[in-house]
């Protein structure tokens, strides 16, 4: 960890209050630069290769259910019979878990623009969050239901 | 907040409101603030897309008679038109954020707008091929 | 070329009062092939209006003092030609530079960006990319070594106006810092790099930019702030530090904020 205790210089050797106006949170003295290193850079690469998978994923999703079918929609028993298959299920899976993961870091990224206080945006980061596990949970739920289901 | 950030703010407040929109300000002469702007534009639609799709979805759970009968309505024009203009914003979305990724990586950093035209030009392409596979095959 | 008449719509905003602030036009004589838009102004202060309030300093670019907005586009005035702006009837429309307090008229308030870059601190001096070879009459092979010269920022601000999230983020470093930061770590100069990239590996720092390269396209002075933004970020999921950054904790290790 770097140490960063000691106080900077001044600029210009000027005293200490000059910006105009008040500054909340600033120390009325030197301008000590803290440490504000977070976890913004792991969240931004997280959505960079979450999106990425969603390019593959996205693709063989659209192939599948639109393409390899007449009339480019698939009925119920159709659904059903391309879900039973293993590959099939996995790589589905998998596309609703990087959408949400993608979709989720994005939403926060746009709600840390708008929300200023840190304890704030830790509670709405966590309801993001909530929200996309309940959805993928809700995702499982479904599949689980669709292929159970019997005539 | 970290107290250097605060400091380079210098007691400059930005309302709600202004930071809810101040991306939607026009830049004309930056092309980067187009590709920004459309980025974000077309992951709000495709964000809303997916609620949507979701809520569709959900009628799987009640089973074949629930399911089978929305196909009529989702093989209709309107949403075959809606279903190409989606891949469009999704394209875009992904060639956009594609080159959000290599700026970052060093590539292309000379020719970031020559980079959107480029992103322009494909995701118009791949939309244009998607729309004569759905709308006319 | 002969002297004509131009418009200047000048943004005038009295110290303290925002309230009453708005465009005046003022109306001086110019040769649009000989004069700078800086000479427009100072000829408006001194011919029209004494009150008027604005920056200026060496008048050859290498302060950045006088960074305005012309026709909504970020220059410096010193050194922009009346003729490569002014389409020969229009007014001309100049305002200070965005995304800054304004103390009045022209003139923003810099010392919070300038702190900030100070707080780094950023060397000013820096080596020179080529090497320097001194032509004798002999065989020309001379070589005085690494030269020096100063940073190519100005600290005018350009970029900061420039920039569109800047414009929605008071907390946001911005480029004229971030680049700065770059520079420290690309050239440390004894330097503490890590505390350097401490500084600048925040939700505010590097990761905020959207990569609109708008402050690039507008510094006057071959900076490439968006350039040097992204190589910070590249440095970040890399690792790849000069040896100096040894004191740098991995992304993702978090901490708690200052």
């Amino acid at each position: 960890m770097s140490t960063l205790q000691r106080p900077v210089r001044r600029y210009l050797g000027r005293p200490d209050s000059i910006a105009p106006g008040h500054v909340p949170g600033v120390p009325g003295s030197s301008f000590e630069a803290r440490r504000a290193a977070d976890r913004t850079g792991l969240l931004w690469l997280i959505k960079a290769i979450s999106g990425g998978l969603l390019i593959v994923f996205l693709g063989l999703h659209l192939i599948a259910q639109h393409l390899l079918v007449p009339g480019g929609l698939r009925d119920f028993a159709s659904v059903v019979d391309y879900l039973r298959q293993p590959l099939a299920l996995v790589t589905e899976t998998l596309l609703v878990a990087s959408v949400l993961v993608h979709a989720a870091i994005a939403t926060r990224t746009f709600a840390a623009e708008l929300v200023r206080n840190a304890g704030t945006l830790r509670v709405v980061s966590v309801v993001i969050a909530l929200a996309a596990v309940a959805t993928f949970g809700y995702t499982v739920w479904l599949t689980i239901s669709v292929l159970s289901w019997s005539a | 907040m970290d107290d250097i950030s605060r400091q380079v703010a210098g007691g400059r407040q930005i309302g709600l409101f202004r930071r809810a929109t101040y991306w939607l300000e026009p830049r004309w002469r930056d092309p980067g603030w187009l590709a920004f702007a459309m980025n974000r534009l077309t992951g709000v639609i495709v964000l809303g897309y997916l609620v949507a799709h979701m809520v569709v979805l959900s009628q799987l759970a009640a089973g074949p008679s629930g399911w089978d009968s929305l196909l009529a309505t989702f093989g209709s024009q309107p949403f075959l038109v809606g279903d190409t203009l989606l891949i469009g914003a999704v394209t875009f979305h992904a060639l956009s954020g594609a080159r959000v990724i290599m700026l970052t990586f060093g590539i292309g950093t000379r020719h970031s707008g020559a980079l959107f035209g480029l992103v322009l030009l494909v995701s118009a392409g791949l939309t244009a091929m998607a729309g004569w596979a759905i709308l006319f095959r | 070329m002969p002297e004509t008449r131009i418009r200047l719509r000048i943004w005038r905003q009295p110290a303290g009062a925002r309230e009453r602030a708005g465009f005046e036009t003022l109306e001086v004589t110019t040769d649009p092939q000989r004069d700078m838009v800086l000479d427009l102004i100072e000829r408006a202060w001194a011919e029209v209006d004494r009150t008027l309030v604005f920056r200026h300093a060496c008048h050859h670019a290498s302060c950045g003092t006088c960074a305005v907005l012309v026709d909504g586009r970020e220059r410096l005035p010193c050194v922009t030609s009346v003729q490569s702006v002014w389409d020969g009837h229009s007014p001309l429309t100049l305002k200070p530079l965005r995304n800054a307090t304004v103390v009045a008229d022209l003139a923003i308030e810099p010392a919070a960006v300038l702190a900030a870059m100070a707080a780094l601190p950023l060397p000013y001096v820096r080596t020179v990319e080529r090497e320097v070879r001194e032509c004798s009459g002999g065989d020309g092979d001379g070589d005085v070594g690494t030269a020096e010269r100063f940073e190519d920022c100005l600290e005018c601000l350009a970029c900061v106006s420039a920039c569109t999230v800047a414009g929605g983020d008071p907390d946001y470093l911005g480029p004229a810092v971030l680049a700065a930061a770059q520079r420290i770590v690309e050239e440390p100069r004894g330097q503490d790099v890590g505390r350097v990239i401490d500084m600048v590996d925040s939700e505010h720092g590097v990761w905020q930019c959207r990569a609109i390269w708008a402050c690039s396209a507008v510094c006057p002075s071959n900076v490439d702030p968006a350039a040097r933004i992204m190589d910070l970020r590249r440095r970040l999921l890399t690792g790849d530090w000069p040896a100096a950054a040894t004191t740098h904790a991995p992304a993702g290790s978090g901490a708690s904020h200052g």
